[in-house]
């Protein structure tokens, strides 16, 4: 007990001796205040910053909900109360609603859908992580899950889904796999169009986030789920809801790898000095697959390997 | 009708005062799946004859603020828990985790082409599978310290699958990936065109799987180790395993 206490006395004794020394080498700095600006209370959001704090434990954050409102003169306050030395805005309510506050707070902005289309945002204290999953990471998965892939055919409308086509066309090149676009124009006819195509042609089918196409007024998931599991293809899915009801998986955004990329690129503004305007708008880095262990049994038999259940995030069913 | 429910109440807690209390702590693990993991062994163990209530803990510290509380019988801990803790919590360890026969897997690092000396991955960002709360000290402890490296001198990023971190590191989102070699061949068999720009840097030190051990008041375990070693990803039990990361215990 009393060597543990010595050593105690020694050791402050050192920081009392250091302590001018120190204080003269290296100025105190202010420690860096993170301004989390959100849409809503969602669970996502708070993911994601869940995932932020796990990559910088101890970081000072201050959050203000926007409640679905691009209230200015509140987000104004909560900036002249805080003084925050980077601001990540979590939703494109918030992101628009601070890319008019001022131009010399830098800015991060994540969750945002489609960011291309908010001109707000290019600004040059602004940059974010996009939401946007790479067509390269679906079928990097796709064939993880399925080897035997060999091309895909992909219902969409012409007016909403030509460059995720196109963007697949090219990432599919280099893994030698063929996308085959089925243009539909009427949701109602999504299972006539396909079967016009040769089904040697392809041995797996993707449902992309058209929104032309799938809606709550129209019945196209239903038939293209039936007509997937009728042909034995296996369907890569929209998002989890799609999984749930029968596709076979789906890779979207992880929330919490989100938080940590945006952490990443709060670092390269804030310690490397790097302008946020320099920094290009990346693709998420993290991904979150979900598999429905009953639709791959079902649909490739024995060429369900188990062992994919591994590497998922969430399985359905759930039991 | 109040005493029917009070009456029915009464037999729950009554069956619950009879089951066995099992603690999961592995903060590795999916946690997207501990519903599925839970109901899985539960209903494996009845099957075994075992009544047992299965409690998932995030971390570290609810988990022995619980232990003093609930006075569990066994647990399933993470083997970096278990060599922290195993002498203060008198634990005799019952099995381990396995995959497919290993009971510890090894992580690569794996860095861009460009890289040619360690010092030049600090500040730079390395992406690595989470590990919960615990991520941070864990990869530095187990990844980064064996190769002279050290958490604050660069720059991580957690993914929760070694395919993501690959994928960023072939496009030069992140300068260095820690995986398995187990995800670098399936990854260079469907794509091996993505290994092009990227190497391997070290081979890092073996992790053991998580454990299954037993508290000091249990007086025969057989049973409950029994159960546990018969357990397989193909049976009742299955999202029990593939929560773990493991194919069985032994």
């Amino acid at each position: 007990m009393r060597s543990k206490f010595s050593l105690m006395n020694h050791a402050l004794l050192a920081v009392w001796l250091l302590a001018p020394a120190m204080s003269r080498a290296a100025p105190v700095e202010k420690k860096a205040v993170y301004a989390f600006v959100t849409d809503s209370n969602i669970r996502q959001f708070e993911t994601v910053i869940g995932g932020f704090s796990e990559s910088m434990p101890g970081a000072d954050i201050r959050i203000l909900n926007l409640q679905g409102k691009g209230d200015a003169s509140l987000l104004r306050k909560f900036v002249t109360d805080n003084n925050p030395s980077l601001i990540v805005a979590l939703g494109s309510i918030s992101a628009t609603t601070v890319a008019a506050l001022d131009t010399k707070t830098p800015v991060v902005f994540g969750m945002v859908l489609n960011h291309r289309r908010y001109v707000q945002l290019k600004k040059n204290n602004i940059t974010g992580v996009s939401m946007e999953i790479p067509a390269r990471s679906w079928l990097i998965q796709f064939r993880l899950l399925f080897p035997e892939l060999k091309g895909i055919a992909v219902p969409y409308n012409p007016d909403a889904s030509v460059e995720i086509i196109r963007d697949a066309e090219a990432a599919a090149t280099a893994m030698q796999i063929r996308i085959l676009g089925v243009s539909v124009a009427d949701p109602d006819t999504i299972r006539a169009k396909l079967a016009l195509e040769k089904s040697a042609d392809y041995n797996g089918l993707w449902m992309v986030a058209d929104f032309k196409l799938y809606n709550n007024d129209s019945q196209a998931f239903v038939s293209l789920l039936e007509f997937a599991n009728e042909n034995k293809k296996p369907l890569l899915g929209a998002s989890e809801a799609f999984v749930k009801a029968g596709a076979l998986f789906s890779v979207s955004i992880n929330y919490q790898s989100l938080g940590s990329q945006l952490a990443l690129v709060a670092r390269q503004i804030l310690e490397d000095k790097t302008a946020p305007g320099t920094i290009a708008v990346s693709p998420p880095i993290g991904t979150y697959t979900v598999i429905n262990k009953k639709t791959g049994r079902e649909l490739l038999g024995n060429k369900f390997r188990e062992e994919h259940l591994m590497h998922a995030d969430k399985i359905y069913p759930e039991e | 009708m109040q005493i029917l429910a009070v009456t029915f109440s009464l037999l729950l807690n009554a069956a619950a005062l009879g089951a066995l209390d099992v603690f999961v702590f592995s903060p590795e693990s999916k946690s997207g799946q501990t519903q599925a993991a839970k109901l899985s062994v539960e209903r494996f163990l009845q099957i075994e004859g075992i009544q047992a209530q299965i409690h998932f803990f995030a971390n570290a510290v609810d988990f022995e603020r619980s232990v003093s509380r609930i006075k569990p019988e066994y647990a399933v801990v993470a083997s970096y828990y278990f060599a922290a803790q195993g002498r203060e919590m008198q634990w005799r360890p019952l099995l381990s985790g396995h995959l497919n026969g290993d009971e510890s897997f090894r992580k690569i690092f794996m860095v861009d082409q460009s890289v040619a000396k360690l010092s030049e991955l600090r500040n730079k960002p390395i992406a690595t599978t989470s590990f919960g709360p615990a991520t941070l000290s864990f990869v530095n402890q187990h990844f980064l310290l064996p190769v002279g490296l050290s958490v604050s001198q660069v720059r991580l990023i957690t993914v929760s699958k070694d395919v993501d971190g690959l994928m960023a590191l072939a496009i030069g989102q992140v300068k260095g990936a820690i995986v398995t070699q187990d995800s670098i061949e399936r990854l260079k068999a469907i794509n091996a065109a993505a290994f092009v720009s990227m190497k391997e840097l070290r081979k890092l030190p073996a992790i053991a799987h998580p454990k299954l051990v037993q508290f000091p008041q249990v007086q025969d375990s057989t049973k409950f180790r029994n159960a546990f070693r018969k357990m397989t990803t193909t049976t009742e039990g299955g999202d029990f395993l593939r929560f773990l990361g493991v194919t069985g215990f032994q």
